[in-house]
């Protein structure tokens, strides 16, 4: 399993101030300690390796434009950055829906075929993907948040505006329903 | 742990620390089997490969930002040269309040398309166009104070006595005293003279690095003059808004006089101005003029005339300077009560009849004659050459610029000899008609076959707030009839018609395309960012009105008329004075068919209050503070009113009483509402369309587009869910927070829009993985 170097720099109140100062050696930390991360969920949330890498370029350009407005520590870093993501994400989808306007039933249907054509009946990037894109806005996130961007409860909570209880409730509900897919797909996760 | 939420939570966090997976399952309390299969999910979905970027671009992309963090540490660059003009309209600016150390994308705009120039061209290994703002951009510095110049806070509560060298920052204001006037100088070059008796509001000044200037000044009296250096980056923004009117500039040198009720009158002599009232707007090319009153649609541009010398006569509909005649209006300001024998100054225009009118006439101290006027060259032949409808004398002494001929415009400085009715051309300047912008791309040619339709949609938003923001989304249309009628490099403007005091800055991104082709619609987002200070005690009912409109197509060029007016209306308690802010906007709603209106709060600053408890004995607070604003969502009114269905009859009570209510609560035409109904939808289906339109910002028609076609209202909540990715909507039409904080148990699972119609509860599946772990 690859991993990244998640977590690999301690966002704290005097990184994040040098940060706003401009210095370029802890922007660029942030950005190591947190691209791949980004990148992951945006691919998950976007299901195009291409869109996931020009929306995370754009995560860290708007990162950089508002970090003079970050308020640490009554702020979380993670969570703001997250809330970025998910917002272009969100940007993201819309215009792709608004481009490809399908009914419900057709979209399913193409979806289906090409599930048919390349899911393996393992779980794999590709077949996560497409099963998270059945889930809502918030189970995805939480799912995304949670387990591929490796965040705790409290960061989620505060990256979707949350209570950690909520957040501990859609887990649960987010993971359910993801299962129930994967089982309708029947595709062996163990 | 109570529940299972908690015990779920407790077997991840082992997980996440390391434990394995059978110790973690195994160390799960009686009566957890069904969480199992859960744990055993998050085990694999954590361990199979999940993607990563490539590393070749995602160096480009860290180099890219990294190059935006070091272009913010750039020493100022000198100030420019004098300006060269540029004829470019108005165009849309970011609206971010300048952050102490912001780090600002210029160049290309923000959005996606900044981020894929940026990609683009850090691969290639060459610098990004990203720069900060510099430390005095948010201030003007004051040069040639002469007589009493005061200054002071927004509100005007305090004036200071300024002199040449001080700062007057963004926000404040400046007022003249009687023979005084001051030049404000901005940080990349651009000058503003304040005339005698004036007051100007520094609305905003702003700018970035690259010698991107946001200027907005809000004159309430009196004359200013503005020279601007040409402006770089489609942010920049140079406005001046009067009582009556606003011109936009971007690289020029023109006039503004603000007289009597407001009235106002805008002059250009270089470049270009778009110029604008709450009815119409026109622009001014160079020589050109325009008078302004608030309610009336703006006149043709004229050419202009001034005039100083002694005042020979001053009847109530006309006078003359040392013996050149004008024609007095009532709209004629004049200043300072002159007498036949006085040396005044008069501004005016010379219409296409001929007639000279004065918009003003000022009393000034002393002056020799001085005359000046613009028109076309009409003949250049011998020594009496012929300027409008003018004839003057061209001799030896003549100061001729170099290029003249016949069709040009030009402007004539002249004396009057002494027969008194001959006019000796003193000079003959040549006016810029469309000066280039050296730092525009040069234009591509139109093409021939393409004729774009470009439409807005809907052509009206309307909301109220109280907050500082005001965020929507609209779409332009090509509508283009056959396949080949693309739209090329498009260019949205946007002008303030109604309440630019209470206006910081607007954003409209994206706010161009380089094509959108027939049948295509580009989504675009509106931010109206307001002055907190001034709009939270604005008295309710303000409004602030906005046109938002096609202000560049290079193969219909100006052949695009459609506008989305964007009407905000402030809903906060008045504590201050209510002050006026000019008369109701005039909404365009001829052809509208699709009207949007957010009667809630939308803000784009989201704040987040967290109550965070950490091993059970630490309760942190926190708030987090984001400016982002792409994906700011409408709510719909709470105010929402439960309406019964109506069998379909289009008759009833006129007006009918739903209908109206409705009308109201959407803020459209009541005629819509009942268009609806006459088609057969029940009110309370209407209600329910309208409040997804604002929930999904889908075209209310393309909800009842859906209904058509016979899809259920299930299942249009479905596509629009699908589609837009927002709250669900509860069956009442008004919005529901989905999910675990609706306090309905069951609700998030059943409207999580997946085609799953399991509650997660499943245990012991056919696949073996339901496995029982109860001790």
């Amino acid at each position: 399993m690859i991993r990244g170097n998640l977590m690999s720099l301690k966002v704290n109140t005097d990184l994040i101030k040098r940060a706003q100062q401009g210095d370029l050696e802890t922007i660029g930390g942030l950005y190591e300690t947190y691209h791949l991360s980004v990148y992951r969920f945006l691919f998950y949330r976007v299901g195009d390796r291409a869109a996931a890498e020009d929306l995370t370029s754009e995560v860290f350009l708007r990162m950089l434009r508002f970090i003079s407005g970050f308020n640490p520590p009554s702020a979380s870093f993670q969570a703001w950055l997250f809330q970025i993501a998910r917002n272009l994400a969100i940007d993201h989808h819309r215009r792709m829906s608004v481009r490809n306007h399908l009914p419900l039933e057709e979209k399913l249907a193409a979806r289906g075929e090409h599930l048919d054509a390349a899911v393996e009946r393992s779980l794999t990037s590709e077949s996560l993907q497409a099963a998270l894109a059945e889930l809502n806005d918030e189970q995805r996130d939480v799912i995304l948040m949670r387990f591929i961007a490796e965040m705790p409860i409290a960061e989620v909570a505060k990256a979707l505006h949350k209570s950690e209880n909520s957040i501990k409730g859609l887990q649960r509900r987010a993971l359910s329903a993801l299962r129930e897919v994967l089982i309708d797909w029947e595709i062996n996760y163990e | 742990m109570n529940n299972e939420d908690d015990i779920l939570q407790y077997g991840l966090s082992a997980l996440e620390k390391g434990s394995d997976l059978e110790d973690v399952l195994d160390g799960l309390p009686e009566g957890s089997a069904e969480l199992v299969p859960l744990i055993q999910l998050v085990a694999a979905v954590r361990g199979i490969p999940h993607p990563e970027p490539l590393r070749v671009r995602d160096r480009a992309r860290k180099r890219a930002l990294l190059n935006a963090a070091g272009e913010a540490t750039r020493p100022v660059p000198p100030l420019p040269a004098r300006p060269r003009l540029s004829p470019n309209g108005h165009v849309p600016q970011h609206i971010k309040p300048r952050p102490a150390f912001p780090l600002v994308l210029s160049a290309v705009g923000a959005g996606m398309l900044a981020l894929f120039l940026m990609a683009f061209v850090a691969m290639l290994g060459i610098g990004v166009w990203i720069v900060a703002a510099p430390h005095n951009a948010q201030a003007a510095t004051l040069m040639d104070v002469q007589g009493r110049v005061e200054v002071a806070a927004a509100d005007g509560a305090s004036w200071r006595v300024v002199t040449s060298g001080d700062k007057v920052s963004s926000g404040e204001r400046i007022r003249t005293g009687a023979a005084s006037q001051a030049t404000l100088v901005f940080f990349e070059g651009s000058r503003t003279v304040v005339g005698s008796n004036a007051d100007l509001a520094l609305t905003r000044v702003d700018g970035d690095w690259g010698r991107v200037l946001r200027v907005v000044l809000t004159q309430n009296a009196g004359k200013s003059s503005h020279s601007v250096v040409p402006l770089r980056g489609k942010s920049s923004q140079f406005m001046v808004f009067t009582p009556s009117g606003a011109g936009s500039v971007h690289g020029t040198n023109f006039n503004v006089a603000v007289g009597r009720q407001g009235a106002s009158r805008f002059a250009v002599d270089t470049g270009k101005v778009l110029v604008s009232n709450q009815s119409s707007q026109v622009f001014l090319a160079a020589g050109q003029a325009v008078a302004v009153s608030t309610d009336e649609a703006l006149e043709d541009p004229a050419y202009q005339f001034t005039l100083q010398g002694e005042l020979t006569d001053l009847q109530e509909s006309s006078g003359s300077v040392e013996g050149t005649s004008f024609i007095v209006t009532a709209e004629t300001t004049v200043t300072g009560d002159p007498q036949v024998g006085q040396t005044v100054r008069v501004e005016g225009r010379v219409l296409e009849s001929g007639d000279w009118v004065a918009d003003t006439i000022e009393l000034l101290d002393e002056g020799n004659f001085a005359g000046s006027f613009t028109g076309i060259l009409q003949d250049m032949e011998g020594h009496e050459w012929q300027v409008g409808d003018r004839t003057v004398i061209v001799t030896n002494e003549t100061e001729i610029a170099a290029g003249l001929s016949v069709g040009a415009p030009v402007r004539v400085t002249f004396q009057i000899l002494e027969d008194g009715i001959s006019w000796q051309a003193l000079q003959i300047e040549l006016l810029e008609e469309e000066p280039e912008d050296p730092t525009e791309t040069p234009t591509a040619t139109p093409d021939p076959e393409a004729e774009p339709v470009l439409v807005f949609d809907p052509e009206a938003l309307e909301g109220t707030t109280c907050g500082e923001d005001f965020a929507q989304t609209a779409s332009l249309v090509n509508t283009g009839a056959e396949p080949d009628d693309y739209a090329a490099d498009v260019e949205l403007g946007y002008q303030v018609v109604q309440g630019a005091e209470f206006v910081n800055g607007i954003t409209l991104n994206p706010d161009g395309w380089e094509s959108i082709d027939a049948g295509d619609q580009e989504i675009f987002g509106i931010h109206v960012n307001l002055n907190e200070a001034s709009w939270e005690t604005a008295p309710q009912g303000t409004q602030v009105e906005v046109r938002v409109f096609v202000a560049a197509e290079r193969n219909r060029p100006g052949g695009h008329d459609s506008n989305l007016t964007v009407t905000v209306t402030a809903n906060c308690e008045s504590t201050g004075t209510p002050t006026v802010t000019g008369t109701p906007a005039v909404t365009e709603t001829a052809t509208v068919t699709e009207t949007t209106t957010v009667t809630k709060t939308t803000t784009v600053t989201e704040t987040a209050t967290v109550t965070e408890t950490a091993t059970g004995t630490v309760t942190e607070t926190a708030t987090g503070t984001v400016t982002e604003t792409a994906t700011a969502t409408p709510e719909p009114s709470e105010t929402a009113q439960p309406v019964g269905e109506e069998d379909g009859f289009c008759t009833g009570a006129n007006p009918h009483p739903v209908g109206q209510s409705l009308a109201l609560q959407y803020g459209v035409p009541y005629e819509e509402i009942m268009g609806w109904f006459c088609q057969g939808f029940g009110f309370g289906e209407i209600d329910r369309a309208y409040s997804w339109s604002l929930i999904y910002n889908v075209p209310v028609g393309d909800i009842f587009a859906l209904r058509i076609s016979g899809m259920g209202w299930g299942q249009i909540k479905k596509v629009l869910n699908d589609g837009a990715g927002s709250s669900i909507p509860s069956d009442d039409g008004n919005p529901a927070t989905v999910g675990p904080d609706s306090g309905i148990p069951g609700i998030g699972g059943d409207n999580s829009g997946s085609t799953s119609p399991g509650n997660g509860n499943g245990n012991g599946n056919n696949n073996g993985k339901g496995k029982n772990k109860g001790k």
